[in-house]
């Protein structure tokens, strides 16, 4: 009786009713004729059948097995072409943002023990050198040690985790291949959270001989010089710790460097890699990748005016973007449909067209791919489903940082994005250069220090975005997510006393706008 | 039929872990309190998690290897510089604690009162 109440409730929200009225209509039928009745027959061997083990799915299993729930996740891992592969926990425990922080911490390692003697260590840093070895043996320890609490966790929360890639039989119907055997599933509601998978050039030699984000923390030998074809954050994130890590690192740029960010961002950026040493390959677009006799890998290439180009690399990687695993899915036999070119799935509130088929994460079209946004919307949706909540999932002023050697992090909109959306009568950019204090000492290049704060005009210049290049950019940007969330202005920014001498108390002194066309540099030290 | 150590504190420890030579099977280390002159261990979690412990290690291969650790009186065990807190191969926060060695595999605390995580760390092939 507790769960038919409950299945009553979670059709009552509100949210259900704003967006999308043919979808309303289709879901308040199924709420009379389908589930009602089936769930009154307990004809569902679970309330909840997961897709993908990954942050988001992991998230609103558990929340739903605390909620009472009956929950089943299976995650599975295609071996990559070289034949990686990994255990529970999705993308960014895996292949994602752990591996590639720790990575960058290595890299930032090197530059603080460079760093160090200038502050009296008594130390040879031109002797320094890093074992790659030794680092990915630690990095691979960490993820193996997080596999294993995360079966714990799922094992003491009472969700079944079944090791196997599951596909639709139809659309209450889950069947999957475990080493155990076949089994199928049952369920009331199906949450897609597959996530999604990096692609390769579609050029010979590029599965035979290329590797990827899913290879590169796991690689068993030195990634020695490395190609990098893309320049999205995850090529210029890799491009950056290889660099950091004594590897010599190619970009190869399309296009546009962090196309989904702030273009004058996305400039300093690249400046302040090419200063460490990265080389950029502008315009540039690959044509072929050969093994040489001697293992390594000779590419060839071309630029925008069809010239072309060679050299020969010990690892190519591609991160030219990811591709949601949807189609393996069997999708038409629950009548999911996708959009687009990268097999997304389109949702209102996290339901598909299917009403009680979900879906959350980077199989999402047009949602930020971040792993703190798949577990919220996760979550939220379990309480939707199984409790008492209402609590829908926003999407927007979601911050995010780029850990390439000199981070960057933002929240809100880009300069470009704000423009467009309000006019260049009604933005007003307050920017400027700043020299952190640590950087004195050692004499650290600060020409790429920079940040800048995106408001409306008028009245209390309400903040739409906020950018910031420097170190801890992460930790920085994070609180002021909180601000934004809370209506933060310009003059509420500029009435906040800042903590010194840090990096963050930079947004409390900003104060020259782009408008006034005044030199955003620092006048001294101290000023 | 799985072989059984006891050990009974840090120093017969580390020569035991120095000179342990395992070819084959997991290794598994379960610390927990010294027992008191009564034969229990003065450790209230180590009296409730024994039993749970003993049975799901019905479930582990034959081959295995059970090597359990006392770690000493409750006085040793609360000082915070007791060894087995500060060595890098153990760093223990709580007892007791159970441990595939050389492996992620560790449960702490209550959890070794779970028979299903228990379970779980003895027969885990991933």
């Amino acid at each position: 009786m507790a769960l038919f109440v409950r299945t009553l409730r979670c059709f009552n929200f509100p949210n259900l009713y704003n967006h999308n009225l043919n979808r309303q209509i289709v879901f308040l039928q199924n709420v009379n004729l389908k589930f009602y009745s089936k769930k009154r027959e307990n004809q569902y061997q679970y309330d909840l059948v997961v897709l993908g083990g990954g942050s988001g799915g992991l998230a609103a299993a558990k929340e739903a097995s605390a909620l009472g729930a009956k929950v089943a996740v299976l995650d599975y891992v295609t071996p990559t072409p070289i034949g990686t592969k990994w255990g529970l926990g999705g993308t960014c425990v895996n292949v994602g943002c752990i591996p590639k922080k720790l990575m960058h911490q290595g890299a930032l390692l090197g530059e603080s023990i460079k760093d160090a003697a200038s502050y009296g260590w008594d130390l040879e840093p031109e002797n320094i050198k890093n074992n790659w070895a030794s680092l990915r043996q630690a990095v691979q320890n960490h993820i193996k040690s997080v596999n294993w609490v995360t079966r714990v966790e799922l094992r003491d929360k009472k969700v079944e985790y079944i090791n196997g890639l599951g596909v639709f039989k139809d659309p209450n119907t889950i069947q999957t291949i475990t080493k155990q055997g076949e089994r199928t599933l049952t369920a009331k509601y199906i949450l897609i959270a597959v996530g999604g998978r990096p692609r390769y050039s579609d050029i010979p030699g590029a599965i035979e001989y290329g590797i990827t984000s899913d290879d590169i923390f796991s690689l068993g030998r030195e990634p020695g010089k490395t190609l990098v074809i893309g320049a999205g954050y995850i090529g210029l994130e890799c491009a950056g710790f290889l660099k950091g890590l004594g590897f010599d690192a190619t970009v190869m740029v399309r296009s546009v460097v962090l196309r989904e960010f702030d273009q004058q961002m996305a400039k300093i950026i690249t400046e302040s890699m090419q200063e460490r040493g990265v080389n950029f390959l502008f315009k540039c677009l690959p044509s072929s990748v050969e093994k040489l006799d001697n293992g390594k890998l000779f590419v060839r290439w071309t630029n925008n005016e069809m010239e072309q180009f060679s050299d020969t690399f010990d690892t190519v990687l591609f991160a030219i973007g990811r591709r949601a695993l949807t189609r393996e899915l069997h999708l038409e036999n629950a009548g999911v449909e996708l959009i687009g070119e990268g097999d997304k799935i389109d949702v209102v509130n996290e339901q598909t067209n299917v009403p009680h088929i979900f879906a959350v994460g980077d199989v999402l079209y047009k949602k930020p791919e971040l792993t703190p946004v798949a577990i919220h919307a996760g979550k939220l949706l379990a309480r939707r489903l199984f409790g008492d909540s209402t609590m829908l999932m926003n999407y927007h002023n979601v911050a995010t940082t780029v850990f390439t050697p000199m981070e960057y992090g933002c929240v809100g909109l880009s300069e470009e994005e704000a423009l467009e959306q309000y006019g260049a009568d009604n933005i007003e950019v307050y920017h400027a250069y700043y020299k952190p204090t640590e950087f004195f000492v050692p004499q650290r290049s600060i020409v790429h220090c920079y940040l800048k704060v995106v408001a409306l005009l008028e009245e209390d210049q309400k903040v739409l975005g906020l950018h910031f290049i420097g170190p801890h950019a992460g930790e920085i940007i994070q609180g002021f997510a909180a601000a934004i969330n809370c209506n933060l202005t310009m003059s509420i920014l500029k009435n906040t006393v800042g903590i010194h001498p840090t990096v963050a108390e930079e947004f409390t002194r900003i104060n020259i706008t782009k408008r006034s066309g005044k030199d955003p540099n620092p006048q001294s030290c101290c000023s | 039929m799985v072989k059984q150590h006891q050990i009974e504190g840090y120093d017969q420890f580390s020569e035991f872990m120095k000179n342990f030579a395992n070819t084959d099977g997991e290794v598994y280390v379960y610390f927990s309190g010294s027992k008191l002159p009564s034969g229990i261990s003065w450790c209230p979690d180590c009296i409730k998690a024994k039993p749970i412990v003993e049975e799901a290690l019905k479930l582990a291969k034959p081959n295995s290897h059970f090597i359990v650790v006392d770690v000493g009186s409750r006085e040793i065990w609360k000082d915070r510089n007791c060894p087995f807190r500060t060595d890098p191969k153990t760093r223990l926060l709580v007892i007791p604690t159970l441990i595939r060695w050389g492996h992620p595999q560790k449960l702490e605390g209550e959890q070794c009162e779970k028979p299903e995580l228990v379970e779980m760390l003895f027969t885990d092939e991933e």
